[in-house]
């Protein structure tokens, strides 16, 4: 607690690109108004990406549809080091924005296992994903089956009031929420991350919780179905990485 | 050097003083005082012109333009605009013409014509269409009905979105593919056991199952390159939903507010068909709309806004070029344009900076005169427009194509490189009078073929009419009516005679009365400040006796330096005794407005020579060609008058003494026979007398300009010396009907101080000024001895002799053989 009483938050953004880090980064803005704030900036650069990036005939699918030669590794380097500069100076003017204290680093590996397990000295991780189509979407409050907290479904209420959209939940049928009114259920997780899939979302917001986001692997399989910005709140409630 | 006056022949008494200025009576007029008569407000004498202008004015051919030609002050203009004003109102009230928007291309905004008095109606139903859309169209595109068909639209292509690439995300995963995401993209690589394959790992695998995963994973980018590409088919396609959807919206509103606009003027075809491209264009541009809408409360309520006003909605709004009233007494047009250029004449197009380029559209259209007067008529001055450049060229044109063009001088020297308009042409039915002086109206009939086709009617105002019982009558009427309507005191029956007879004199015909009203309007508002001055009422004769000597007066500055020079004698003029081969001539002379008559002296020299007749003024190059052939036909009246059997050997010179100016006419021609009559017979001339008058080769005497003041400028000289009772001036006889001479030469010929003689012939001249018998040939051919002409005769054959005498003349000076 700060002397003022205010409560003072703690957001990480991370990102495998600065695309993806402006995409979270624009909502991180929108969370960050009002008190202090911590910013961190987290890019992750895949060395899956890498490796592949060395095999031969690999080629890469431009989001416009065209396909290109695979970078090269000094290529991909560059490219690293660019997007690193990028990210980091867009953080930058972010937190100046919002006096907020910030901080930024570079890591090398997979990126939902670094983010998870960075994400545990913060308060919210905000896993940034660009979005490919330009019309905004609903905010999806993703509830886990023991119930969403007060300050995740306020999260989420203000991000879609900030963004002007709508907001949406979801839930297993079988959690603590079940099938209240405004939500709607499924009866089970692929189901559930089947229809995240096909939905336009601004975003998804969820919190970490046993079963529910607890491992990276299950953050990854959201952040590859939602394929938009990831919110997630209580990263106390993470379980250990393997 | 002068010599007595011989005593032969008296010299005759002249026109009596009753013959050298016709006074009107004031007892003809039957009126005391002009404030008793009714005063005539309509100009008179000039119904040949008046007819012209009235042809010209009802007659519906549109070439018939007319050209009032007349000297300044003639009435052309008043009588134009009453004459205009009466027949403009037979005609009815023209139409009104607007300019709009061409929304298919700017550039060429579209006139449109509306009923009388229509157009700011018009005006004012457009602006209020835009100022209740743009409260009515934000409104609609904030109702939740547009916003949840929005949000509808915008989910469902943003799921069709997002489905095709979950999709392919879970058929990618079906065939053990992972898809990476990078920052150029996606790559797509195998997964075994449940992880990428590195490629170290790939080649330890079979060439076979190797194989297999290439062709799975080119196959699978080739499907997400399709997937991707799908996203701008989409994108276009949620686009031109929401477009419909916008244009769905906009048509509630729009169809309604263009439907009461349209119910203004419900029969034009025209404006029908314009407000249907008005409702197209406005949802199609609905935006427009909604980026007017105040981003908040401000202090003025949404609905008093004038949205009208800003830029973006110029493209509705109505151009009014003309709008004419249509009450009662309500008809055509009638303007006069006191500058026409080019841009006052057929408009212009304004243009606005704009980041540092002009640029214009439709609203800056400006109407020229023709367009004010179209349907009716314009007044315009000749010289006046054909000074201004381009103007008449400008003014021909419109009335051949019947059209109004707007172009400006900056195109027309193509100068221009701004965004320009090419507005439709108004069609022009107009009736143009063009005022001027009539040697424009020659110069434009000769050299400009186009103004003969447009201008078909002259109407040429007269200079003078007939000095007549009814005339007087008349422009006794004339009079009173100006001093009612310039609220000058009335005339007296003594000041409106005194006035005529200035009439008659401006007209140098005492049968006539000078039709120059600005003169004798100016004459009687200079009386009516004297009466005034005398605090009378009425304006009495000597009051525009005053005038007219006052006016005289002021004028006569260099007159007076003229004549003191010659009474100084810098400048030499005899008023008494004789000289040989010497007369006074006289010309007239005139600075500004004013005329007055100068003597000069004219004098002969001759001798023996080969026929040559010199005129000094011309060798000079100081006489004109008028007075060159002056001197061509007294020497030819010569040649064939005397000594017809020897050859002419007579080296005369002619000159006018102390001229330093030009001189050109022929009214001295008379004076300079009669100078080398008297210097070929060595008879002398009186000195007293000065003479005007020009002479044709068989001697008689002819008309000449200016008689008046040519007699008072001797006259003046004259009475300055003092009269002797044996000075004169000879007029020519044809003249005598012109004298309307100032009352103290009258009073000075009544008194037997002054003559002036009229003469018909040389011979009378000759003898009035010598004294001597001019003399008449006998049957013998021969004049009778002693006579001015036998003496000039046998001069001529004494010259004729010595002249073959010196040719028969051996060249060491002995005398030849006579011939």
């Amino acid at each position: 607690m700060t002397r003022t009483g205010q409560t003072r938050r703690r957001i990480l953004v991370s990102a495998a690109s600065f695309a993806d880090a402006d995409s979270a980064l624009r909502l991180a803005r929108l969370l960050g108004c009002g008190g202090e704030l911590d910013l961190g900036g987290l890019l992750v650069t895949g060395d899956t990406l890498a490796v592949r990036a060395g095999m031969p005939g690999q080629r890469v699918v431009t989001p416009g549809g065209a396909m290109v030669p695979a970078p090269t590794e000094q290529q991909l380097r560059s490219l690293i080091r660019s997007e690193s500069r990028a990210f980091r100076e867009r953080l930058l003017n972010v937190a100046e924005a919002l006096s907020a204290v910030w901080k930024f680093e570079t890591r090398h590996g997979d990126l939902t296992r670094i983010a998870y397990e960075a994400a545990g000295s913060w308060d919210v991780l905000l896993l940034g994903y660009s979005a490919r189509y330009r019309c905004r979407g609903s905010v999806i409050l993703m509830i886990p089956p023991s119930g969403a907290s007060h300050q995740t479904e306020a999260l989420a209420a203000a991000l879609a009031s900030a963004l002007g959209t709508g907001l949406s939940a979801v839930a297993l049928e079988h959690g603590a929420v079940g099938a209240s009114a405004g939500c709607r259920a499924f009866a089970s997780r692929e189901a559930l991350l089947a229809h995240i899939a096909r939905q336009n979302a601004a975003a998804v917001v969820s919190e970490f919780s046993s079963g529910h986001l607890g491992s990276f692997r299950q953050l990854q399989e959201l952040l590859d179905h939602a394929r938009c910005p990831v919110v997630v709140t209580n990263p106390a409630a993470r379980e250990a990485l393997e | 050097m002068s010599k007595p006056d011989p005593k032969e022949q008296p010299l005759p008494a002249g026109l009596p003083a009753g013959a050298l200025r016709h006074v009107c009576d004031p007892g003809v007029f039957g009126f005391a005082s002009t404030d008793e008569i009714e005063p005539l407000d309509t100009l008179f004498g000039q119904k040949r012109a008046m007819d012209a202008i009235h042809l010209s004015a009802q007659i519906s051919c549109h070439d018939f333009n007319v050209y009032v030609t007349g000297r300044e002050g003639s009435g052309r203009h008043r009588t134009v605009e009453k004459i205009l004003a009466t027949e403009s109102r037979k005609h009815p009230v023209p139409s009104d013409w607007v300019y709009v928007n061409n929304f298919e291309a700017p550039h060429r905004p579209k006139a449109l014509k509306l009923p009388p008095a229509s157009a700011p109606g018009f005006r004012r139903a457009m602006q209020q269409l835009v100022d209740d859309l743009a409260v009515e169209i934000p409104a609609l595109f904030e109702s939740e009905e547009y916003q949840t068909q929005k949000r509808s639209l915008e989910q469902e292509y943003g799921d069709r979105h997002e489905t095709a690439m979950a999709d392919f995300a879970d058929q990618a995963k079906a065939e053990n593919i992972a898809v990476l995401r990078t920052p150029m993209g996606y790559m797509l690589a195998a997964i075994i056991d449940g992880e990428v394959v590195k490629p170290d790992v790939y080649e330890t695998l079979e060439k076979e199952t190797r194989e297999e995963i290439r062709q799975k994973i080119e196959r699978l980018e080739n499907d997400l390159a399709e997937v991707l590409k799908m996203a701008p088919v989409l994108d276009r396609e949620h686009r031109e939903r929401l477009g419909q959807l916008h244009a769905a919206m906009a048509e509630r509103a729009v169809s309604s507010r263009v439907s009461d606009a349209a119910k203004i003027l419900p029969d034009v075809a025209e404006l029908r068909d314009y407000l249907e491209d008005v409702r197209a264009d406005i949802i199609t541009n609905a935006e427009l709309f909604l980026d007017a809408a105040p981003e908040d409360d401000g202090p003025f309520p949404e609905e008093i806004i004038k949205y009208h006003r800003e830029p973006q909605f110029d493209r509705y709004a109505v151009n009014v070029m003309v709008t004419h009233a249509n009450g009662p007494g309500s008809g055509a047009p009638v303007i006069s344009e006191d500058v026409p250029s080019l841009a006052h004449l057929t408009g212009r197009i304004e243009h606005v900076s704009q980041m540092g380029t002009l640029v214009t559209n439709f609203t800056l259209i400006k109407p020229g005169a023709l367009h004010i007067a179209n349907g009716g008529y314009i007044v315009l001055d000749a010289r006046h427009i054909l000074t201004e450049p381009f103007a008449w060229e400008a003014l021909k044109r419109c009335l051949q194509k019947r059209a109004v063009t707007i172009t400006s001088m900056a195109e027309r020297l193509s100068l221009s490189s701004t965004v320009s308009l090419e507005p439709d042409p108004i069609p022009l039915n107009l009736r143009v009078v063009l005022i001027g002086d009539r040697r424009l109206y020659a110069l434009l009939a000769m050299l400009d073929p186009e103004f003969r086709l447009l201008f078909k009617v002259q109407a040429d105002f007269d200079d003078q009419m007939t000095r007549n019982k009814r005339n007087l009558q008349l422009f006794a009427r004339l009079i009173a009516g100006y001093a009612q309507s310039h609220g000058l005191r009335p005339l007296t029956a003594g000041g409106v005679a005194r006035l005529l007879d200035e009439a008659s004199r401006l007209a140098d015909d005492t049968r006539k009365l000078s039709l120059h009203l600005g003169s004798l309007d100016d004459f009687t508002r200079e009386a009516d400040h004297y009466a005034a001055q005398a605090r009378r009422s009425r304006i009495d004769a000597k009051d525009i006796e005053k005038a007219v000597r006052a006016a005289e007066h002021r004028a006569a500055r260099i007159r007076e330096l003229m004549q003191e020079a010659v009474i100084c004698k810098t400048i030499l003029i005899d008023t008494s005794g004789t000289a040989v081969g010497q007369i006074n001539g006289l010309s007239v002379t005139g600075f500004g407005t004013a005329r007055f008559g100068r003597p000069s002296r004219i004098t002969a020299r001759v001798r023996m020579g080969a026929g040559k007749l010199v005129d000094i003024e011309r060798e000079v190059e100081l006489g004109g060609p008028l007075h060159s052939k002056g001197i061509l036909i007294l020497s030819s009246f010569l040649a064939a008058t005397y000594a017809l059997d020897v050859p002419m050997s007579l080296h005369a010179s002619i000159v006018f003494e102390q001229s330093y100016g030009g001189i050109d006419g022929d009214s001295a021609s008379s004076a300079e026979l009669y100078a080398l009559m008297s210097a070929l017979s060595g008879v002398p001339i009186r000195q007293g007398l000065a003479v005007t008058g020009s002479v044709n080769q068989a001697g008689q005497i002819q008309a000449i300009g200016g008689v008046n003041e040519k007699i008072e400028g001797f006259f003046d000289l004259c009475k300055a010396r003092r009269l002797t009772g044996h000075q004169g001036v000879l007029i020519p006889e044809s003249n005598a009907d012109h004298l309307m001479l100032r009352q103290d030469v009258v009073a000075a010929v009544r008194d037997g101080k002054f003559r002036v003689i009229p003469v018909s012939t040389i011979d009378a001249g000759i003898e009035i000024l010598t004294g001597t018998s001019a003399g008449k040939r006998n049957r013998s051919g021969s004049f009778p001895e002693g006579t001015v002409n036998a003496r000039i005769e046998a001069r001529l054959r004494h010259y004729a002799h010595d002249r073959q005498q010196f040719a028969a003349r051996d060249p060491n000076g002995s005398k030849g053989a006579p011939a």
